[in-house]
C-alpha cells in the first residue's frame, strides 16, 4: 500500500459551515436541542475521521488490463479490489487512474496530475459496498484518443464516506502498459470491389494439388491416402490403384503499401525528444494530420481484409518497420495492428530498400514517393479517407477537425454524374 | 438505491413540516403544507409524475421570498427571536414544497435537505416539548439514512459524469450496475447503526461538558394567545384587565412526600405549596404585598446541616416531609407546607426566613435551583401544636395587633355584607374582638359563601376591569373571577368580621406521577388562597375557589390511558429535566458528582473498588509463602493464565474455521464437528495463499482445484486429491478415519513440497487469482 492522505471536501465545508450555524444558534438561545444537534453533527466528524483512518487500512487492488485497445472505442480497465479487513465493510469506494507525481497537491475537481493525452479524463471506477474479506472486481472506462502505447502508473483508491467531510485516499504504485490500436473503421464495399478487380493474379485457385476443390490430376495410390480419393475405373483400366488429386484453393491477397516516404519529414512520428519521458506523451497527433490518417486508414484496410478472409501482408515506406510477408492468421494481423500502433514510439530494424513484392493497394497521406500506377494497384488517399471507410455519423467533425473537408458522396455523384 | 434516497428525503421534508408545525402550534399551516408537499410525490416524483417547468418554479421561489418580507413587514411591531424564527420557518417550508415540484439535480436535492435542517433548527428554538423531541430523534435517524445514502449517490452520479466527460463526443455512456459485495444490506444498517449510536455517544459527552451560560426560561407548548400566564407570583395585582392562559406547563419543580418514612402519593390528592405570603392590600394600586412591619422582621439565617427549626414538632404527630427540588434558578421563593418545623437545604445554606408568616427566601447570592426538604404538622388539632411562628406571633401582636386584621376599603359596605351572610349561617361576631370560640365557623361559612353560586370561577378579564374596587365589585355585583379574586376577598370579607387573614400565593400539587412515585408541579398549577387565624388553632388554611375549577383526579380514566398518561408524564419529565432543563448548574452538578463518584471510587474506604483493592492487600500480607511455595503459586497462575489463553485461542480459531468453512447455518454439534474434520482444507488454503495462489470467494472449491489443476498438473495435483477429500467429508458424511487422515496428511506434505520448488511451467492466463505481492 502507498501513501495516504486525508482530504476535506466541499461537502466538508458545507458540512462545517452547517455545524457553525447550529453552534451560534445554540449559544444565542442556550436551547439545549441545539447543543445536541451540534453534538451529533461533532460526531458526524468524529466518526468520519474514525472510519477514514479504519477503512482503507487493509484494501488492496489490482489492475487487471486487456492487452490492447482501439483508439476511439471503449477501454474497460477492471480492478479486483480485496478487503483483508475481518470485521469493517468499505463503502463507496472510489478507484481512480493517476499519473505523475503531483498526486498530492489536490485542487477542487480532484488530484492535479497530468492525465495523459491520450485520454480526455482519468479512468474512474466506482465500489458502493465491499464487504469484510470479500474481494469484488470494479470497471473504469475510458476512451483512447490516439495509437501508441499506454502507460497506467499509479491507482488511487479513495472514500470520503459516511459524511463526505473527510476523503480518505490511498495511492497504489502499480505500473502497466496496453496497446493502443489506431483508429479503425469499417470500409466500404467499393474498396473490396475495387481490389478484386484490381487483383493482379486473378485466381482463387493454387495450380498445385493437395486441395480439395477441382480436378488437377491422377497419381499412384500413396498409402495414407483416403479411399475417397481412388479413382476405381483408372485403376480398373490400368491394373494398379490410381488416386486422384485435387487443387487447392488460395484466399485473395492484399500486399499494402503505407507510404510515409514521400511525407514531409517534420510531419513523421518520432520517438520521445525529452530524457525520462514516456514516448506516449509525445503522441500528439490526432486524425487532423493525413499521416495518423494514412495510419488508421491503412489499420483500417488490414483489419477488414482479414475479416474478408484476406491474405494480408504490408510494407512500411519512410519508417523503419519490418516487412510483414503475406499471411492469415490473427496473430499475423495483430503484429501488422500493433506495428501500425506503435510506428514512430520504437525503434524497428530498418525498412526495406526495394519492393520485392508487387503491392495489391498503396495508402498515402497525399505525398508519395513515387508515382504508383492506379492499373497495377489501389492507391488510397487518407486526405479523402471519408471517401474510403464509412465514418460514425455523429462526431465526423470532431473526429477528422473542423477544416477537414468533408464531401459527401451524394455530392460527388451529382458533381461527376456516377461513380469513379 | 436511487429511490430509495427519493423516497428518504420525500419523507424527511415531510417529517420536517410537520415538527416544524407541531412546535410552532399551527394546525392550518400542517394541513396545507403537508398536503401540498405528499401531493409533489404523485405529481413530480412517480411512476407517470413530472416534475413541473422552471418558468412555475422559478416565481412559486420568488412569491415565498416576498412573502417572507411580508410576513416580516407585518409583525414589526412585536419583532424577537420567535417571530424571526417562524417567518424564516414558514420561508423554508414553501421553498422545501416548491422545490419538492421542481426537477431535481444533486445540488438541489442539497438544498432540500440544507433547509430541512435549518428548519428542524427553528424547530429546537420553538420548542422543547418531548413530542417534538421524539420527531427530532426519529427526524435524526431519518437524516443518517438519507445523508449516507446521499453520500453514494453523489460519489456514483461525480463518477458517471466524469465518465461522460472523457467519452468522445456523441457517446452515450450509461450508468454502470454498482458493484457491491455479499450482505450489503444487513452491513449498510449496521454500519449505520453503528455510526448513529457513536455520534450519539459523542453528542452526549458533548452535551454533558460544554459550557455554556445559565438556561433561559423554557417553555414547551407555551402559546402566545395574548393573555397572562398562570404563573406564581409574590404579589397580586388585581386591577389587572388581561384574561389569564394556563397553557404555560414548565415544571417548576417535583415534590416527593413521606408520612414515617413511606412514600405518600395519589393522583388527585392537593398539596398546597405556599411560596408568598400577602397580608398587605393597597386600594390605589389594588395590589396585595406584604407589609412593612412583616417585612421588618424578616431574618436572614443560616442553614445548619441539621436543618433550621422554625417549631416544635408535637409529640404524637406523624412526621410528615416532603422533599422538594426546585426546576428553575430564577425563582428565589421556598415552596414549603404550612405550617412547617424544619428546612433543610440540600444545596443552599443561607437564606431570608419570617418566622410571622413562614415565607423564606434563597438569599441573593444563592441562584441554584435549590433542592431541599422541608417537614410540617399535616394533622392539627385544637391547641396542639405549639410551632414557632406562633409563638413569635403571639410576642408580637402586643406589638402589632392589626396584624392582617383591618380592611381598608369600603368598610361599611363590607361589614355589612359579611353580617348578612353569618346572620344567614346562623352566626355573628364582633369584629373587634381579638378571637372568638366562633373563628373556625364564621371562617368556614364566609368560605362556602364564596364557593356557591351565584359565584362562578372565570379565567376572564371582565370582572375586574372596573373603575371601583375589584373585590367589592366582585362581590356584589361581578360574582365572577379567578383564584387570586377569591382569596382576596375571602381575605375581605374575613377582616371585615374581625378575623387576621391574609392572601397566599403558591402551587397546587396534584400532579402524581406513579411511576416516578412524585408530584410534577407546573407553571400551570399556580395557585392562591386564603389563610385565616382561628383562635387557638392558629393560622389554618381556607380556599374559597369553587371546587369545580380545582384540578380533578385523573382516577376516572381507564385503566390502560390513565397508564399510558402516567408513563407520558414521566417521560416528559425526565425529558425535560435531564435534556430541556439541562444548564450550568446542572452541568456543573454532573461533573461535581461524576468526579465525586471518581473520588469515592479511588479514594474512598467503603467502595466496592476500595474493598477490593484494601482485600487484595490484605490477602498478600497474609499470604506470606516461603520460595518452593511462592514458586509453586506462580507457577500454578501462570498455568491458568496460560490454560484460559489457550482455551480462548481454541474457541477463537474454531469460530473463523467455522466461518471460513461458511457452517453457520448447521446445527451446532455438526458445524463443530465438521470445522474440525476439514482443518485440513483450511491448511492447503493457507500453504497456497502463502504462495500467491488465493481462492476468492465466489469460486467452489472444485472450480478452484481445477483452475490449478489445468495449469499446472504436476504441481497441482494434490490440491484436487484434498479438494476430494473435502467433498466426501463436508457433503458424503465420511469420517476421518486414519487412513484417510495419513493420506490427507501425504499429500500435504506433497503440495508443500511442490510449491516450494520453482515453478517453471509457464503460467496459465485462466490463474487470475494470483496475489501479486
Amino acid at each position: 500500500m502507498g501513501r495516504s492522505r486525508f482530504t476535506i471536501g466541499p461537502g466538508g465545508m458545507v458540512y462545517v459551515i452547517v455545524a457553525a450555524l447550529i453552534l451560534i444558534a445554540a449559544t444565542y438561545t442556550q436551547a439545549n436541542l441545539l447543543y445536541w444537534s451540534f453534538g451529533l453533527m461533532v460526531g458526524g466528524v468524529v466518526v468520519s475521521v474514525g472510519y477514514a483512518i479504519l477503512s482503507l487500512g487493509s484494501v488492496e487492488v489490482q489492475r487487471l488490463m486487456p492487452d490492447h485497445a482501439v483508439a476511439g472505442e471503449e477501454l474497460v480497465l477492471r480492478y479486483r479490489v480485496h478487503n483483508r479487513n475481518r470485521w469493517l465493510p468499505v463503502f463507496n469506494l472510489v478507484v481512480e487512474e493517476t499519473w505523475g507525481r503531483s498526486w498530492f497537491w489536490r485542487r477542487r475537481g480532484g488530484p492535479l496530475k497530468e492525465v495523459p493525452r491520450r485520454l480526455a479524463g482519468a479512468p474512474q471506477g466506482w465500489v458502493m459496498h465491499l464487504g469484510p474479506n470479500q474481494m469484488v472486481q470494479a470497471q473504469a472506462r475510458c476512451w483512447p484518443l490516439r495509437r501508441g502505447r499506454l502507460v497506467f502508473e499509479q491507482i488511487i483508491l479513495s472514500t470520503a464516506f459516511p459524511f463526505g467531510v473527510i476523503r480518505r485516499s490511498v495511492r497504489f504504485h502499480q505500473e502497466g502498459q496496453l496497446t493502443v490500436y489506431p483508429r479503425l473503421f469499417r470500409v466500404n464495399r467499393a474498396i473490396w470491389h475495387r481490389l478484386a478487380l484490381a487483383d493482379p493474379a486473378g485466381h482463387l485457385l493454387v495450380d498445385r494439388g493437395g486441395g480439395t476443390e477441382d480436378f488437377y490430376g491422377l497419381r499412384r495410390y500413396l498409402p495414407g491416402d483416403s479411399m475417397k480419393s481412388i479413382d476405381w475405373k483408372h485403376s480398373a483400366k490400368i491394373g494398379q490403384i490410381i488416386s486422384r488429386e485435387m487443387t487447392q484453393a488460395s484466399p485473395p491477397r492484399l500486399m499494402l503499401v503505407l507510404d510515409l516516404a514521400g511525407a514531409k519529414p517534420e510531419a513523421l512520428p518520432s520517438p520521445a525528444s525529452m530524457p525520462g519521458v514516456d514516448a506516449q506523451i509525445e503522441a500528439d497527433w490526432d486524425l487532423n494530420d493525413p499521416v495518423e490518417r494514412a495510419i488508421s486508414l491503412a489499420a483500417s484496410v488490414l483489419c477488414g481484409a482479414h475479416l474478408h478472409g484476406y491474405q494480408i501482408g504490408m510494407i512500411v515506406l519512410g519508417m523503419p518497420v519490418a516487412v510483414f510477408r503475406i499471411h492469415h492468421s490473427l496473430p499475423h494481423r495483430s503484429r501488422m495492428i500493433e506495428s501500425l500502433a506503435l510506428l514512430g514510439l520504437v525503434d524497428h530494424h530498418d525498412g526495406p530498400g526495394h519492393l520485392a513484392i508487387e503491392p495489391t493497394m498503396v495508402v498515402h497521406p497525399g505525398q508519395t514517393s513515387r508515382p504508383w500506377s492506379v492499373r497495377r494497384c489501389l492507391v488510397l488517399d487518407a486526405r479523402f479517407m471519408h471517401e474510403h471507410v464509412r465514418l460514425p455519423e455523429r462526431g465526423v467533425e470532431e473526429l477528422l477537425g473542423r477544416h477537414a473537408e468533408v464531401r459527401s458522396k451524394r455530392r460527388r455523384l451529382m458533381s461527376t454524374g456516377g461513380w469513379t | 438505491m436511487i429511490l430509495l434516497f427519493r423516497r428518504l428525503v420525500f419523507v424527511q421534508v415531510l417529517l420536517g413540516i410537520m415538527s416544524f408545525c407541531m412546535a410552532e402550534q399551527n394546525p392550518e399551516l400542517l394541513l396545507m403544507a403537508g398536503a401540498l408537499a405528499a401531493m409533489s410525490w404523485y405529481v413530480a416524483e412517480g411512476p407517470t409524475g413530472r416534475p413541473l417547468p422552471q418558468w412555475v418554479i422559478l416565481p412559486a421561489a420568488m412569491a415565498a421570498v416576498a412573502w417572507l418580507f411580508v410576513e416580516l413587514w407585518w409583525s414589526r411591531s412585536q419583532v424577537d427571536t420567535d417571530q424571526l424564527v417562524r417567518a424564516m420557518g414558514h420561508f423554508t417550508i414553501w421553498l422545501q414544497v416548491i422545490q419538492l415540484y421542481a426537477p431535481k439535480a444533486n445540488r438541489d436535492y442539497a438544498l432540500i435537505l440544507v433547509l430541512s435542517l435549518l428548519q428542524m433548527v427553528g424547530a429546537c428554538v420553538l420548542s422543547v416539548a418531548l413530542v417534538f423531541g421524539g420527531l427530532l430523534a426519529v427526524y435524526c435517524v431519518l437524516s443518517l439514512f438519507t445523508v449516507l445514502l446521499f453520500q453514494l449517490k453523489l460519489t456514483s452520479d461525480h463518477v458517471l459524469l466524469l465518465t461522460q466527460r472523457s467519452a468522445p463526443p456523441g457517446t452515450t455512456v450509461e450508468r454502470s450496475k454498482a458493484v457491491m459485495g455479499r450482505g450489503v444490506t444487513g452491513h449498510f444498517r449496521w454500519t449505520a447503526a453503528t455510526l448513529g449510536l457513536v455520534c450519539g455517544g459523542v453528542a452526549l459527552v458533548f452535551f454533558l461538558l460544554w459550557p455554556r451560560s445559565s438556561r433561559l426560561e423554557v417553555n414547551p407548548g407555551a402559546v402566545d394567545t395574548g393573555m397572562r400566564q398562570v404563573g406564581f407570583s409574590s404579589q397580586v395585582q388585581l386591577g389587572v384587565a388581561t384574561g389569564l392562559s394556563s397553557s404555560n406547563r414548565t415544571p417548576v419543580l417535583n415534590m416527593q412526600v413521606w408520612r414515617e418514612d413511606r412514600k405518600v402519593g395519589d393522583h388527585g390528592q392537593i398539596w398546597r405549596l405556599r411560596g408568598a405570603v400577602l397580608d398587605h392590600y393597597e386600594p390605589t394600586t389594588k395590589t396585595w404585598g406584604r407589609g412593612r412591619w412583616v417585612q421588618s422582621r424578616d431574618v436572614s439565617a443560616t442553614l445548619p446541616p441539621s436543618g433550621l427549626e422554625l417549631g416544635t414538632h408535637p409529640a404524637g404527630q406523624p412526621i410528615w416531609q416532603a422533599d422538594l427540588s426546585m426546576r428553575q434558578s430564577s425563582m428565589p421563593n421556598l415552596f414549603t407546607l404550612f405550617p412547617t418545623t424544619l428546612v433543610q437545604g440540600a444545596n443552599f445554606r443561607t437564606l431570608t426566613v419570617n418566622f410571622i408568616d413562614q415565607q423564606m427566601v434563597l438569599s441573593g447570592h444563592e441562584t441554584k435551583a435549590a433542592a431541599y426538604r422541608t417537614i410540617w404538622v399535616q394533622d392539627r388539632q385544637a391547641g396542639g401544636p405549639r410551632t414557632a411562628n406562633v409563638i413569635q406571633e403571639e410576642a408580637d401582636k402586643t406589638d402589632h395587633t392589626d396584624y392582617a386584621r383591618r380592611w381598608p376599603v369600603h368598610r361599611v359596605q363590607m361589614r355589612r355584607l359579611v353580617e348578612q351572610v353569618l346572620a344567614r349561617a346562623g352566626l355573628q361576631r364582633d369584629p373587634d374582638a381579638l378571637s372568638t370560640p366562633q373563628d373556625e365557623q364564621v371562617a368556614i361559612a364566609l368560605t362556602q359563601f364564596l364557593q356557591q353560586p351565584p359565584f362562578v370561577y372565570s379565567t376572564q378579564p371582565s370582572s375586574l376591569a372596573v373603575a371601583g374596587d375589584p373585590i367589592l365589585h366582585f362581590l356584589t355585583q361581578g360574582r365572577q373571577g379567578h383564584c387570586e379574586v377569591f382569596a382576596s376577598a375571602l381575605v375581605a370579607l374575613a377582616r371585615s368580621a374581625g378575623l387576621r387573614a391574609r392572601v397566599v400565593t403558591g402551587y397546587l400539587a396534584h400532579e402524581y406521577n406513579g411511576l416516578g412515585g412524585y408530584y410534577v408541579v407546573r407553571q400551570s398549577d399556580a395557585h392562591a388562597w386564603t389563610e385565616i387565624e382561628c383562635g387557638s388553632r392558629g393560622w389554618l388554611t381556607f380556599d374559597p375557589t369553587p371546587t369545580q375549577s380545582l384540578p380533578t383526579s385523573a382516577q376516572g380514566l381507564p385503566r390502560w390511558l390513565y397508564w399510558f398518561n402516567q408513563a407520558y408524564e414521566h417521560l416528559e419529565y425526565t425529558w425535560l429535566s435531564t435534556v430541556v432543563a439541562y444548564d450550568k448548574e446542572t452541568r456543573q452538578a454532573v461533573l461535581g458528582g461524576m468526579g465525586q463518584s471518581f473520588r469515592q471510587a479511588t479514594q474512598g474506604q467503603n467502595t466496592w473498588s476500595a474493598r477490593a483493592i484494601g482485600w487484595i492487600k490484605q490477602q498478600i500480607q497474609d499470604w506470606r509463602f516461603d520460595l518452593p511455595g511462592s514458586i509453586l503459586l506462580g507457577v500454578s497462575l501462570t498455568g491458568i493464565l496460560l490454560a484460559l489463553a489457550t482455551l480462548l485461542r481454541i474457541l477463537i480459531k474454531r469460530r473463523r474455521r467455522i466461518v471460513a468453512l461458511q457452517l453457520t447455518r448447521l446445527p451446532t454439534k455438526q458445524r463443530r464437528q465438521l470445522a474440525r474434520r476439514l482443518g485440513f482444507y483450511l491448511t492447503m488454503l493457507d500453504m497456497l495463499d502463502r504462495h500467491g495462489y488465493y481462492r476468492p470467494a465466489w469460486q467452489s472449491p472444485f472450480g478452484f482445484a481445477k483452475e490449478l489443476t489445468e495449469s499446472n498438473p504436476m504441481r497441482f495435483g494434490p490440491v484436487l486429491t484434498l479438494t476430494e477429500h473435502f467433498y466426501e467429508i463436508r457433503f458424503g458424511h465420511r469420517d476421518l478415519d486414519p487412513i484417510r487422515k495419513k493420506t490427507i496428511k501425504a499429500h500435504l506434505s506433497q503440495l508443500e513440497y511442490n510449491l516450494g520448488q520453482r515453478d517453471v511451467s509457464p503460467q496459465a492466463p485462466g490463474i487470475l487469482h494470483q496475489r501479486v505481492n
